[in-house]
């Protein structure tokens, strides 16, 4: 399904998972239309986003960054950053710089959206704890206690 | 007997030009290969050293790019620039009044007997000897001048139209037609398991150092490796895997270099991981992934000094060719 909400292009989702196309030249140039794009998401409780790598040809240190800016926020807000497809050249530039194994990849967008959904967080209401998901209402287990 | 020797550094025109096309992106076609310097040397100076010492009388370099007017100057060996290498070649080979004149083009790395291969010609009486090997034709060949000058210069219609003695060259062959033969001569180098040893000091057991190469304290070398001269490794790097990293290029700390090839004149920043590639300034060819990037960021790799001295044609070939101290055993050839 494709929706161009929070004026994000090239996104689509898949329930709450955002994937998101990383440009051809992510560079110094494109990076900041990226992030301008990617920002809101981030902003939001939890966020789940893909990063489609298939078109990338080159990325520079700036673009690096900005890659590891996005899984920084999305962490801090317990969601994830995940890569897919990554391109050949992807690949080697997140090597050579060190970055390959801060990522999970995956081979296509739909395994990088099934990874998400492996853990059943969606059981657990958006504005809840993560740790509700697996302990469940801990004020409840207070109670009873 | 009189022997004189042509270079060729340029295309060959009949067809092998089946090379990986990030053999072309590198720019590592034909000649240009054969300019680079690996090990601390050219395979062209490697050549031309060795026809020195096998008594070669005068030996002419034809090219399809231009030379430094220093290197032009060079008395033992007569260097010419033109867009028909193979005509040049058939004059420079006609000029030479020598009995018997090897013709060899780069491309391949060969280790050849020229003695041996030159009495071969003689006892066959053919007009055009023809090395080979088990893979096939090299662009190896011995010519009776006189036989050029009746085809009207043209020497490759000469090479191709003559019968031709075959002689097998048993010798090491690696016919670099890719960056991947690039690396498997290194890797064959530090083996030792041919002739194309690293230049310089063996300061630790397979470890090579060029004159001025600077390796920092923090940094680690592990064998095999080699660090071509005036280059600089910084803290915390590690060469590692039969890296080797040529003259005048610099890997910027906690840089980890494994299984590649830095080029001369190379930036490599800092806190790389660089492996299975080969780097030629802002270059880079992974072998592993088959990808060739063009990396803008100075940050991560960049070329260094003047774009001139970095294939190789003008400082590093001069620089290793030596011609000055090999004793020529007559008259060089003039008016180059």
């Amino acid at each position: 399904m494709e929706i161009n909400s929070k004026g994000v292009k090239n996104m689509l989702t898949s329930g709450p998972v955002v994937v998101m196309q990383v440009p051809e030249q992510f560079n110094a140039g494109a990076v900041q239309s990226f992030m301008e794009e990617l920002g809101p998401l981030l902003d939001s409780n939890r966020p789940r986003i893909v990063l489609d790598c298939s078109q990338v040809r080159s990325m520079d240190s700036v673009g690096v960054e900005a890659l590891l800016q996005c899984l920084e926020e999305a962490l801090k807000r317990d969601g994830d950053l995940k890569l897919a497809s990554l391109s050949p050249e992807a690949e080697v530039i997140l090597e050579l710089m060190r970055v390959a194994r801060v990522f999970e990849a995956f081979q296509t967008s739909e395994e990088a959206v099934r990874s998400f959904n492996a853990i059943p967080v969606d059981a657990a209401p958006q504005d809840a704890p993560w740790y509700s998901a697996v302990f469940g209402d801990l004020g409840a287990l207070k109670q009873a206690s | 007997m009189v022997v004189g020797a042509v270079v060729i550094v340029g295309p060959s025109d009949w067809g092998d030009a089946s090379m990986e096309l990030s053999t072309a992106k590198l720019q590592l076609k034909y000649g240009s290969l054969a300019c680079m310097e690996v090990l601390g040397r050219t395979v062209l100076g490697r050549t031309i050293e060795e026809l020195m010492r096998g008594k070669v009388h005068s030996i002419s370099v034809a090219a399809d790019f231009s030379f430094s007017s220093a290197v032009v100057g060079e008395d033992n060996v007569g260097f010419s620039a033109s867009k028909d290498v193979w005509r040049t070649a058939s004059e420079k080979a006609a000029s030479f009044n020598a009995d018997a004149v090897l013709l060899i083009r780069l491309g391949a790395y060969m280790e050849f007997d020229a003695a041996d291969m030159l009495q071969f010609h003689g006892v066959h009486g053919k007009p055009v000897t023809r090395a080979c090997n088990d893979d096939g034709w090299l662009d190896l060949w011995v010519i009776d001048p006189k036989s050029v000058a009746g085809h009207d210069n043209d020497l490759r219609s000469s090479l191709q139209s003559t019968a031709a003695a075959s002689y097998v060259v048993s010798g090491y062959v690696n016919r670099l037609e890719s960056p991947r033969d690039m690396r498997r001569l290194v890797a064959d180098g530090f083996a030792a398991r041919c002739d194309f040893r690293p230049q310089g000091s063996e300061v630790k057991p397979g470890i090579w150092m060029a004159p001025g190469a600077q390796v920092e304290r923090g940094a680690r070398i592990v064998a095999p490796a080699f660090i071509g001269g005036n280059s600089k490794i910084a803290d915390q790097c590690l060469i590692t895997r039969g890296s080797n990293v040529e003259s005048n290029s610099q890997v910027d700390y906690g840089t980890v270099i494994e299984n590649s090839t830095v080029l001369s004149n190379t930036y490599v920043g800092i806190g790389l991981d660089l492996s299975h590639s080969i780097v030629d300034g802002d270059n880079l060819l992974n072998l592993q992934h088959g990808v060739m990037l063009h990396i803008s960021d100075p940050v991560v790799l960049r070329q260094m000094r003047d774009s001139r001295v970095r294939s190789g044609i003008d400082g590093s070939f001069l620089a290793n060719l030596d011609v000055r101290n090999m004793a020529m055993p007559s008259a060089p050839e003039k008016g180059q």
